[in-house]
């Protein structure tokens, strides 16, 4: 499925803010500044291309907030590696410690 | 979901987020919307919680209150449903829908090829006609801020005048008053350039010096005039066109300063103008300033006023202002100004007036019409296209492929007929276009700028889209509503097909009804061009061929050599074998004629309130002869009168109706302001504005007693004209080489060049309807056709169980005709309630003529018959054995 191609710089973005451990597209707004139009297609493309996964929030929270539940995303090792060969090319990125992502999480 | 009560901006935000997720692909809808909709009332929950008031105005310092950024961050979510859209169909899938469509497509060519033509041809009619709209009423003119100019008219309620001249005080006094407008004036009118050889006759305008100023456009070469040069005994200036400039002088670079002697005057050149440069009508070439010196008087108006409201000022308040300071006036000048008032136009409406804006909008709505016919053609093709795929649907269903998957591909290749029909259309509209733009007169303006420009090409792919879509749509959700099982099953039956049948007839009633309006609407206009061109004009035009003169002054200083030009000129043209009686005047009937003042014998010149007005013309004896207008009393104009025998004039009826309605006004005096003139004859009234207007007063004067050097010949001849052309030209040459005969044409060319604004309506509307006409029926033949081949196994038991070929074949006759009349009864009904948009153009046709209607609706209800005859002849040559073994 993921096809060897550079990420667009917006992506890469999205990618190095869900490292920084933001989850919700809100949140990474307020962290790259990238409009919402750039942001949900992006993490579409992540996850499609392996580099993020998403799961529904826990419906008791949401409930306890009186609001449906939200989507989070996290990084997954491949994108950690994809995250560090770009932050490679592209020094303007904040440095990110990478490490905990490259491991493969439990499910 | 959502708790009650919620805040207006927040509904708008979550209303926003469901419409685009109504465009994104069906599976992933409900994900994105859950998404988008969480994440929204998750930010409000918190703005809440914050002791924010999200909805309130913004805080000092921030942009804008969060509501309002939560609106505009709602917007991301139609990227996001185009972002899955792309995604999930990509150009493999449309690939395989294209290359599927081609094979499907391919089943059926000769179906195919129809729809493609008859879509063609509608888009290439609106593509050549929104041409010519764009061009005429959609861009603006090519002056900068061309929205800010306006022509402003003198109108005076009292004496009937609703667009009159300023006269020149006025003008003058209006420009230093107004305040919200710069205003300049011009006059037409005709320069004679001297040349080497010949004088050649321009046509250009006399304008205020600053007039270029005003209207934007400055001479690429040279200048402008300076104040200084509009004030009288200046050195006399002049401003030459571009084409003149490439034209007469090679396009030299030095000439600007040089002399040219305009009207027998010498002319400083100060200025060339742009290339492309036109003012209200094509074919301006020179310009040169007009001076007032103070001593004009207010009753002669003769000046049109320019303006352009000032920055800031509004066309109305513009208006308002000239109105007051004429108020102004007219309290001031009551004797000569009492009841003046002014009016506006924007220069637009002005160039392109009424008769533009009616024709473009009736050719518009003629050729939507043409293309809606053209799509109900297409759709009825394509569902007889998709009807016999009824199986095919049910198995692509069956295996699998969601409705969705189904619509796209007739949709597909619904577009891909379009698009097809949009590329050869294009190539048609390019000839359609040079077609139009041959029949177009050349006094409309801009008419070079019409072609296939970026804007017009836009428009071409957005009527291909829009129709494909419109006629994809038929075919589509008729095939997606079958259940599989039926159509599955159907293919045994071939019995009628009901499916789809009504949508299929109601498709051609449609046709039929859109077509007869057509016709009775270019039926209609063409009448009315037939009524002018044969209307008795009161004059004999048949045998007559025109052409013109202008002698340079220089050459014929006076009189007695410019009647000698005339006489010698008359005398070798009437001495060519087949020409009778050869004629001339300064305005020939239905060219328009100057006025004058004048007063009747006995009464003040002076008086303002004797002075009345009256069109005039100089004319050569022979004139009332040659174009056979009968001389009710008296004699006409003759060789004797010339400069120093009696002043004579000659009246048409009505000026003798008006003044004399019951006694000879031979031997009377008509006083102009040139002296008095004795009236030696009465002619018959011709109709010297067209068929439908009222003949104005005239007067006939002779062209020899005064010093005419411009003339219009009349030269009757019994042979056919154009083999006289050759020859008169060769006369005027040998009479004087210096003198060239222009615009050498029979009177009837030269009718229909100066009516050629009007009747080009009817030229369109008929190629209109001739299309209108042959889609249609090709409709009628086409549905006819398919129900006939449906029904095959019907009419062979019919026949194998004794039904004689005569009942089958009035069966299908009768079906026809149904529909066709059907059709002609919806048709008759639009088209009365549309060809009063028309009555511009017809020239005194009724709008509601019965026998036009009766005869359209006959004519058409014949040829629907002649349709369905072909298909229903197949049916009767059905072979009952055969019939009964099809599937």
């Amino acid at each position: 499925m993921a096809r060897k191609k550079h990420l667009s710089l917006g992506t890469i973005h999205v990618l190095h803010a869900l490292a920084r451990g933001r989850e919700y597209g809100f949140d990474i707004m307020e962290e790259t500044g990238l409009g919402s139009g750039t942001i949900y297609p992006a993490l579409d493309r992540l996850e499609r291309l392996g580099f993020a996964r998403s799961e529904w929030e826990d419906a008791l929270i949401a409930r306890e907030e009186k609001r449906p539940p939200r989507r989070y995303y996290r990084i997954t090792p491949e994108g950690a590696r994809e995250l560090q060969e770009a932050m490679e090319r592209n020094r303007s990125l904040a440095p990110v410690d990478l490490e905990p992502h490259l491991r493969p999480r439990e499910a | 979901m959502i708790p009650g009560g919620r805040p207006f901006r927040l509904g708008l935000s979550l209303w926003l987020i469901r419409v685009a997720c109504a465009l994104a692909p069906g599976a992933r809808r409900k994900d994105l919307a859950a998404q988008w909709e969480a994440e929204l009332l998750y930010r409000w929950r918190r703005l809440e919680a914050s002791g924010a008031r999200p909805d309130a105005a913004s805080p000092p310092g921030t942009p804008r209150p969060p509501a309002q950024d939560l609106l505009f961050w709602s917007l991301g979510a139609f990227q996001h449903a185009w972002y899955l859209f792309k995604t999930e169909y990509t150009m493999d899938l449309i690939w395989q829908d294209v290359k599927y469509g081609f094979r499907s497509l391919n089943r059926t060519r000769g179906l195919i090829a129809i729809a493609v033509l008859s879509l063609a041809i509608g888009i290439a009619a609106n593509t050549a006609i929104f041409s010519v709209v764009d061009v005429f009423m959609l861009r603006p003119l090519p002056y900068p801020d061309s929205d800010r100019l306006h022509m402003l008219w003198l109108t005076n309620q009292d004496r009937g005048w609703n667009q009159a001249s300023f006269t020149v005080p006025d003008f003058v006094d209006l420009r230093k008053e107004s305040r919200t407008m710069e205003l300049a004036a011009f006059q037409g009118g005709t320069f004679a350039l001297a040349g080497d050889f010949e004088t050649e006759r321009l046509s250009g305008l006399y304008v205020t010096p600053d007039f270029f100023r005003v209207l934007g456009v400055q001479p690429t070469l040279g200048r402008g005039f300076t104040d200084e040069e509009g004030t009288p005994g200046h050195e006399r200036v002049a401003v030459i066109s571009h084409g003149l400039w490439q034209r007469r002088f090679g396009g030299d670079p030095d000439l600007v300063g040089s002399q040219i002697v305009l009207d027998g005057a010498p002319h400083t050149l100060v200025g060339v103008m742009p290339p492309d440069f036109w003012f209200l009508f094509p074919g301006g070439d020179a310009w040169a300033p007009l001076s007032f010196d103070g001593t004009e008087a207010r009753n002669s108006h003769n000046l049109q006023v320019l303006a352009r409201t000032r920055e800031g000022a509004g066309g109305g308040q513009a208006l308002e202002e000239a109105q007051r300071l004429m108020g102004r006036i007219a309290q001031a000048y009551p004797e000569t100004s009492a009841g003046h008032g002014a009016m506006m136009l924007t220069l637009h409406e002005e160039v392109f007036d009424e008769g533009f804006q009616a024709g473009t909008l009736i050719a518009t709505v003629g050729v939507f019409l043409v293309l809606l016919i053209a799509c109900a053609n297409v759709a009825n093709l394509l569902l007889t296209h998709a009807t016999g795929r009824d199986r095919e649907v049910a198995l692509r269903g069956a295996l699998g492929a969601g409705r969705s998957r189904i619509v796209r591909q007739f949709l597909t290749e619904a577009t891909l007929v379009a698009l097809l029909g949009g590329v050869l259309g294009l190539g048609l509209a390019f000839f359609g276009i040079r077609g139009l733009i041959s029949i177009m007169p050349a006094d409309f303006p801009r008419v070079h700028e019409i072609g296939l420009s970026g804007r017009v090409l836009l428009y071409t792919a957005a009527v291909t889209m829009l129709t494909g879509i419109l006629f994809g749509m038929a075919p589509a959700l008729h095939s997606s509503k079958g259940t599989l099982t039926d159509a599955l099953k159907e293919g045994g039956r071939g019995g009628s097909a009901s499916r789809g049948g009504r949508l299929r007839k109601g498709l051609v009633v449609a046709e039929m009804a859109l077509a007869l309006v057509l016709l009775v609407s270019s039926a209609l206009l063409v009448q009315g061009f037939a009524r002018i061109r044969m209307a008795e004009l009161g004059f004999d035009r048949s045998d007559v061929l025109t052409f013109q003169t202008l002698l340079p002054e220089g050459l014929y200083p006076d009189s007695a050599s410019v009647a000698d030009f005339h006489d010698r000129l008359q005398a070798r043209l009437a001495g060519l074998p087949g020409v009778g009686r050869v004629g001339g005047a300064t305005a020939l009937p239905l060219q328009g004629s100057s006025g004058t003042w004048y007063v009747l014998g006995g009464e003040d010149f002076q008086d303002p309130a004797a002075r009345k007005v009256v069109g005039f013309k100089y004319v050569l004896p022979g004139y009332f002869e040659s174009l056979d207008i009968p001389l009710l009393r008296g004699r006409a104009i003759e060789e004797a009168d010339r400069s120093g025998s009696l002043p004579v004039a000659v009246i048409n009826q009505t000026l003798a109706q008006l003044h004399w309605p019951d006694s000879d006004p031979i031997g009377q005096q008509i006083v102009i302001g040139s002296g008095p003139r004795e009236i030696v004859g009465v002619a018959a009234d011709t109709r010297d504005y067209g068929a439908d207007s009222d003949q104005p007063a005239l007067m006939f004067m002779a062209a020899n007693q005064s010093v005419q050097r411009f003339m219009d010949w009349t030269v009757e001849a019994d042979l056919p004209l154009h083999t006289l052309v050759e020859q008169v030209s060769a006369q005027v040459r040998a009479v004087d080489p210096n003198v060239p005969a222009y615009d050498v044409m029979s009177f009837d060319d030269l009718i229909e060049r100066a009516l050629g604004g009007d009747l080009i309506m009817a030229k369109i509307m008929s190629a209109l309807a001739v299309i209108a006409l042959v889609l249609a029926l090709g409709g009628v033949y086409g549905v006819m056709a398919y129900t006939v081949s449906q029904r095959t196994r019907e009419m062979g038991i019919r026949l194998s169980l004794g039904a004689q070929r005569g009942n089958v074949m009035a069966m299908v006759v009768r079906q026809g005709t149904v529909l066709a009349l059907l059709g002609i009864g919806i048709g008759l009904g639009v088209a009365l309630g549309v060809t009063r948009g028309l009555s511009r153009f017809l020239f005194g046709v009724s709008p509601f003529d019965p026998l036009t209607f009766a005869s359209v609706a006959v004519v058409l209800l014949l040829a629907g018959v002649l349709a369905t005859f072909f298909p229903a002849r197949r049916a009767t040559k059905v072979d009952p054995v055969v019939a009964l073994r099809v599937e």
